[in-house]
């Protein structure tokens, strides 16, 4: 009995132990996870968003809105016309004073700015539970607060993910050719007897319809490569894609620069303005005050003691 | 009866042109990255500067400017000849400039890159510039310009300064004419209209400036048609900014005011490089800057000698302390010198007359009129008082019967109130003791609306100086200290003068460990980690003048938001007190029964 009763004692620490053992890998897996991702900050409100993969911070594409993308000049125009809307609504937030309040510290709404924000995986943090905790997986992410400061940290890590991008695409040279992927968007291609090609160079040897798609509709089998495509296309690919992060980091810091002043005195100029509205109030309340004291004269003018109406009166005319 | 007469002030916004500014920087950064796009005033100087090559020049077109960026040789280096109409044969081989045709390629590539990034550090400076003073700048970038915000205060509250007009919808026509006109300019040309027209349509009209090219004359003639139909005259001394519409051309607005119209980049962009030609010495100091904001000495003759200068015929602007100068004083200093810069020291001051005294400091002053039936503005001159307007006299404004006006303004409003008070108390005789408010036959020291106090000044000592204190300038510490951080990371000494130590690779600290065919084979990764550095280096600049920007600013800001702040809050506290006081019992306190306690 005594050997049944020390096994069974040796059983239950175990058991108790493993317990213990599981309780805290997991409460340190959900500690680390928080710290991994930052953590999630301070206050400011969230929204779950459980389209994007878990939250990383890594030079890739993956996860963003160039993940699908394999064209240089796409990828150029989705960044183009990301920045500008993101700027306009920016300026418009800065300019538009009927956005502006005076009477309450309301949020001012900024939904393309959260948009971009959502589509970014370093704007999101994982969020940990006990399911997550005890087998390492199954993290929900959370947005990350977009406030009205968030604005030039926001646009800085989508430049990086656009720079991650055009790095990859860069490095992927040789796939983006052999797909006909080098070419601008709206190029024209056609089936050959050897593969997919251009159509201007295709020129009278197409066989199949004219399509604007690289792989022309997969009509044919694969792009049509010559030994001089091979050598020139992916190096004047590369090339190209060096100046374009070079564009798009000039563009974004002399944004930001310029936004500089505006954002500066925005909460000067809304506090003068609110002073403005405020004033026309105090303006109308003082008119009407001497309004009133316009008949102050006649109040007074009544006989009291107090009054003195003799024509010898040294202050009466 | 009195009669207040309201002064049309519009409170509107301006509308913007809804196109976003990265937009505008994005198409212009294209210049900067993509090497094979030339600014046509490059390419122009590229073949001015060839013609200096070599003993007798060499004749270069646009087209071989773009051959040369784009490395095609053999379209670059055929057919050449010498400014003497010679052929030019060049040689084959590396050999220097211009004996060979890719020393040929690579000198007009080393001119074409350095003008570029002069262009690309010019446009960071404006922008540094733009991040620091755009929305104190003083022009109509409404709402976001702090000189306009405090114009629409003081108006309200004073009643005095510029006024603001309507624009009229007669011009509209001649708008749609300036618009096309705009339209039709390329980049370049619309980038010298804008700057040719900044300071105004007349300004640019007196100053005459030939380096100006005629692309502007469609849109001088619109601009001129306009400021007919806007009633705008250059020889008006009226202080008025006209409302405008926004125009069809992103970032580009109109500005309008009583004496002149012109054009304003929204959110300047770019600098504009007038031309571009070869220095005789080096460092070359070209004398540029007359029609910029800040000098004095303008040009051309005004009838207004304050408007002379650009930066003060602004409507808020001539209220600077740049603007009021001191008159001249006969200071007895030595040494004096005109070449150079020493410290002076002076024995004394002539006169102790200062900034804050000198001719365009009003002294607060505001009548009340006797309402006779003339107007209380001139009709002639929006914002201005009537001059035929008869001074109210004292005793006689609040009485029964009596007809007055002033302006609508806040501190008006409390004169008036004032004046009414002293008049009741006036035709009284009171009791001492029974109101602790004036004394028998006690009358006011001094009426502060009709007459400047005559104790001004004995208690509160005008300080000498302006004043909002400026911040130190810090410049040169600032240039110090990044030539220092500059010189360590590129791996050369600091020189004792800024800016003089230059990147030199051979003198980078590397730790290379491995072998000789490693460290050959890293040659690429190694030339991309010093662009990066470079890259690092040159942003570091404009992060560096950001925080100074800042500093600087919130010093500035603080001075002159502290005092203002102040005032509301007092302004909002005596508001609020009048919330609290009780009200009488009865309609007139005399009129009804008198309290016992009032007779002990």
């Amino acid at each position: 009995m005594p050997a049944q009763k020390q096994q069974r004692h040796t059983a239950w620490t175990v058991f108790v132990l493993s317990l213990i053992a599981l309780i805290v890998g997991a409460v340190t897996t959900v500690l680390r996870a928080d710290l991994d991702a930052g953590g999630s900050g301070t206050g400011g409100s969230s929204s779950s968003s459980s389209s994007l993969a878990p939250a990383y911070r890594e030079c890739s594409s993956r996860g963003t809105m160039f993940e699908d993308i394999r064209n240089l000049d796409e990828a150029r125009n989705l960044f183009a016309s990301t920045m500008g809307r993101v700027t306009e609504e920016r300026q418009k937030l800065l300019t538009d004073t009927s956005n502006w309040s005076c009477t309450a510290a309301t949020a001012m709404p900024m939904p393309t700015l959260t948009e971009l924000a959502d589509s970014l995986p370093a704007w999101h943090y994982r969020k940990s539970n006990l399911f997550s905790g005890l087998f390492g997986f199954g993290y929900t992410t959370e947005l990350r607060p977009v406030t009205f400061a968030s604005f030039s940290s926001i646009v800085g890590e989508y430049l990086r993910v656009y720079e991650c991008t055009v790095a990859e695409l860069q490095s992927s040279a040789f796939v983006i050719v052999s797909n006909n992927q080098d070419y601008p968007p709206g190029t024209q291609f056609c089936c050959t007897q050897n593969g997919c090609e251009e159509a201007t160079r295709a020129a009278s040897l197409c066989t199949g319809a004219v399509t604007d798609k690289p792989d022309c509709g997969g009509e044919c089998s694969q792009a049509k490569l010559s030994m001089l495509d091979l050598a020139k296309r992916p190096t004047s690919f590369s090339a190209r894609a060096i100046p374009e992060r070079t564009r798009a980091r000039i563009a974004v810091e002399r944004t930001l620069t310029a936004l500089h002043s505006y954002e500066m005195e925005h909460e000067t100029i809304r506090q003068l303005s609110c002073a403005e509205r405020a004033t026309l109030d105090a303006l109308s309340m003082t008119a009407l005050l001497s309004e009133a004291a316009s008949c102050l004269p006649k109040i007074w003018d009544v006989s009291t003691s107090l009054h003195d109406r003799s024509p010898y009166s040294p202050i009466n005319p | 009866m009195r009669i207040c007469a309201f002064l049309l002030w519009l409170i509107l916004p301006m509308t913007a042109s809804a196109a976003s500014i990265f937009d505008t920087f994005w198409q212009e950064a294209a210049d900067d990255a993509y090497e094979t796009l030339v600014p046509k005033k490059v390419t122009d100087y590229v073949i001015e500067v060839a013609k200096t090559w070599g003993e007798d020049g060499i004749v270069l077109t646009e087209s071989d400017v773009l051959a040369a960026m784009k490395g095609n040789t053999s379209a670059l280096c055929n057919g050449k000849k010498n400014v003497a109409g010679q052929p030019l044969k060049l040689a084959d081989g590396t050999a220097e400039l211009p004996t060979t045709c890719r020393g040929l390629m690579q000198g007009i590539v080393n001119l074409v890159s350095a003008e570029k990034e002069a262009m690309k550090l010019a446009d960071d400076l404006l922008a540094l510039a733009v991040a620091s003073e755009l929305v104190t700048a003083d022009e109509p970038r409404e709402p976001m310009d702090i000189p306009l915000a405090v114009q629409g205060l003081k108006r309200l509250w004073q009643s005095t300064g510029a006024v603001r007009l309507p624009w009229d919808p007669a011009a509209d026509e001649a708008l749609g004419t300036l618009n096309s006109a705009l339209s039709a300019l390329e980049t370049e040309e619309l980038h010298e209209v804008v700057y040719r027209f900044h300071h105004g349509y007349y300004r640019d009209s007196i100053e005459r400036d030939d380096r100006f090219g005629p692309a502007g004359d469609e849109v001088e003639s619109a601009l001129s048609f306009i400021a007919g139909m806007l009633d705008i005259d250059p020889n008006s001394t009226v202080h008025a900014d006209i409302m405008t519409p926004s125009l069809g051309i992103p970032n580009v607005g109109l500005w309008a005011r009583a004496d002149d119209i012109g054009l304003l980049w929204n959110v300047p962009t770019s600098s504009f490089v007038m031309s571009l030609a070869l220095p005789e010495e080096y460092p070359a100091y070209h004398e540029f800057g007359d029609n910029l904001a800040y000098p004095f000495s303008y040009e051309g003759s005004f009838s207004d000698a304050t408007r002379s200068s650009p930066l003060c015929s602004r409507n808020m602007g001539r209220f600077g302390y740049l603007c009021r100068p001191i008159p001249s004083t006969d200071l007895d200093c030595d040494p004096r010198s005109t070449d150079r810069i020493s410290l002076t020291r002076c024995e004394e001051l002539s006169q102790t007359e200062n900034v804050s005294q000198t001719s365009s400091q009003c002294i607060l002053d505001y009548p009340i009129y006797v309402d006779n039936g003339t107007d209380l503005y001139d009709p002639d001159r929006p914002g201005e008082l009537h001059p035929e307007l008869i001074r109210a006299g004292t005793g006689t404004i609040c009485q029964s019967g009596a007809t007055v006006q002033y302006p609508a303004g806040i501190v008006q409003n409390l004169c008036y109130t004032d004046v009414c008070l002293r008049e009741s108390m006036s035709g009284h005789t009171l009791i001492p003791g029974r109101n602790p408010v004036l004394a028998y036959q006690g009358t006011s020291p001094q009426l502060a609306c009709t007459r400047p106090d005559p104790a001004l000044g004995t208690f509160l000592e005008i300080p000498m100086t302006t004043p909002t204190p400026l911040p130190p300038y810090i410049g040169t510490s600032l240039v110090q200290e990044f030539t220092t951080t500059f010189c360590q990371t590129t791996g050369s000494l600091p020189h004792p003068l800024g800016g003089l130590c230059k990147y030199d690779e051979t003198q980078r600290s590397t730790t290379f460990t491995t072998s000789q065919l490693q460290q050959l084979s890293r040659t690429e990764n190694e030339k991309t980690t010093v662009e990066d550095e470079q890259r690092f280096i040159r942003s570091l600049p404009v992060g560096v003048a950001l925080r100074s920007i800042t500093d600087q600013s919130l010093v500035t800001h603080r001075t002159a938001l502290q005092p203002f702040i102040a005032f509301l809050d007092a302004f909002s506290s005596l508001l609020l007190e009048l919330l609290q006081a009780p009200p009488p019992d009865a309609m007139c306190p005399w009129t009804g029964p008198v309290p016992i306690s009032a007779t002990s």
